[in-house]
């Protein structure tokens, strides 16, 4: 299988998984949808691996983790100057306070999280990549 | 400490041995995109990358990559 073909049926599974998602949460099933999703999932994967050229290398590893890292970084950044905003504003409406406790509890999760992996991915050996034998 | 300025002879190599990024970019199983980069020192590839570009063009890495 060539690029272009998994490419459509990419297409044509996210589409089909965003329909059948919609109709069902409007319906009222919530197993479909969770169904649905796995199934998309194992077929997108399934795909990929019958897929003869290289999709993904290294320096789409090292973008990845580059993008990774903008995206904690700003959205620590954001949510910490909204929730000191939201904080400070609780009295001018009642919703405030849990905005901003939410958001802040976010901030911490994501960068403990964050922290976590980075100290257990740092201690295994990283000399090799996943494309390396 | 200025970050050196990476050159290669990838391009160089290619031509003498007529191999296209694409067959380049196949024989060291990474995208045409990721050759290109390297050839214009945008990229500089991990040591695994670096040898096997350099085996796949008959050559070593240091008579491959410069930094300056």
């Amino acid at each position: 299988m060539n690029e272009k073909t998994y490419t459509f049926i990419k297409l044509l599974t996210a589409i089909l998984l965003a329909a059948t998602v919609s109709t069902s949460i409007t319906i009222g099933n919530y197993i479909v949808p969770i169904i649905a999703t796995l199934a998309a999932f194992v077929i997108l994967w399934t795909m990929k691996k019958r897929v003869a050229t290289v999709m993904e290398d290294e320096l789409d590893y090292k973008v990845a983790g580059d993008a990774a890292r903008y995206s904690i970084t700003i959205f620590s950044i954001a949510s910490v100057i909204l929730a000191i905003y939201f904080m400070a504003n609780k009295a001018s409406n009642a919703g405030f306070e849990l905005l901003g406790s939410t958001l802040a509890y976010s901030a911490c999760f994501l960068i403990i999280l964050q922290s976590v992996f980075f100290k257990f991915l740092r201690s295994k050996n990283y000399g090799t990549s996943k494309n390396d034998n | 400490m200025e970050p050196q300025k990476m050159t290669t002879k990838i391009k160089e190599l290619r031509a003498r041995y007529g191999i296209t990024q694409e067959k380049l970019a196949q024989m060291v199983k990474v995208r045409r995109e990721t050759i290109l980069f390297v050839e214009q020192g945008k990229y500089v590839p991990s040591l695994k990358l670096a040898y096997d570009i350099a085996k796949a063009l008959k050559t070593s890495i240091d008579e491959l990559f410069f930094f300056k």
